[in-house]
């Protein structure tokens, strides 16, 4: 999505300290999303965080709960009306938490950019921007090309969206 | 006698087998920790313009 700057998969919403996937605790596992508010709202995100995923459904293990964490007093507004919106809608309770985030913690290296991970070509070029592993995680384009490997974007703006975050369009190749 | 005495080599080799595979783990685990204890705090975006989103999908 054009606007998403940097993801990060990790874990928040509970107390426990320094969580691993091991020892997860009382966390849930959460994505991070940075984004330029010039490119894209934060109403736009919540849009996109309702469609994937069932708000009706009873969370079975904190792990894996619904849940919007909030960073400031402006997206618990959002994040209230959005699911008030969407109750109404669907004519029955909307179960997904709205709740202050607190600490983040990203998640092991082995869970970051999943897709991306799989594909050594993509790697190799990557590492060679960015020779970090850290780095690269948190690049726009490890951001973008994760997505596109998820199935999610449009296609067809592949290739001009990976020379807009510095990677050339041959690359699509090794993608597909 | 011969076995008896085999088996206590083996079993104290088994003993530094396992102490050294504990070892090894709590080694990983506590650079585990040191390494999301030292990004737990960043949830500032690179950019003072940016912002950031949390959201957990089941």
């Amino acid at each position: 999505m054009n606007g998403v700057v940097t993801t990060l998969s990790g874990y928040a919403g509970g107390s426990t300290v320094a969580p691993t996937y091991r020892s997860i605790g009382d966390h849930s596992e959460t994505v991070l999303v940075e984004f330029d508010p010039r490119l894209i709202s934060y109403e736009q995100l919540l849009e996109v965080f309702w469609d994937s995923h069932d708000p009706s459904a009873e969370p079975y293990l904190t792990q894996y709960r619904n849940a919007v964490f909030y960073t400031s007093e402006k997206q618990r507004q959002a994040a209230e009306d959005s699911r008030q919106t969407l109750q109404k809608r669907l004519g029955r309770p909307v179960r997904t938490a709205i709740e202050p985030a607190g600490i983040f913690t990203p998640a092991e290296d082995y869970h970051q950019k999943y897709y991306l991970q799989r594909v050594e070509a993509l790697m190799a070029e990557l590492r060679e921007r960015y020779p970090e592993l850290q780095q690269l995680f948190r690049s726009t384009a490890a951001a973008r090309l994760n997505g596109y490997l998820g199935c999610n974007g449009d296609p067809a703006s592949f290739g001009a969206d990976l020379r807009s975050v510095g990677l050339p369009a041959e690359l699509e190749r090794d993608a597909r | 006698m011969l076995i008896g005495l085999l088996a206590m080599v083996l079993l104290s080799h088994l003993n530094l087998l396992a102490a050294l595979s504990q070892a090894i783990e709590e080694f990983a685990m506590t650079a585990q920790a040191k390494q999301t204890t030292f990004f737990a705090a960043n949830l500032k975006p690179a950019d003072p313009a940016h912002r950031v989103a949390l959201f957990a999908l089941g």
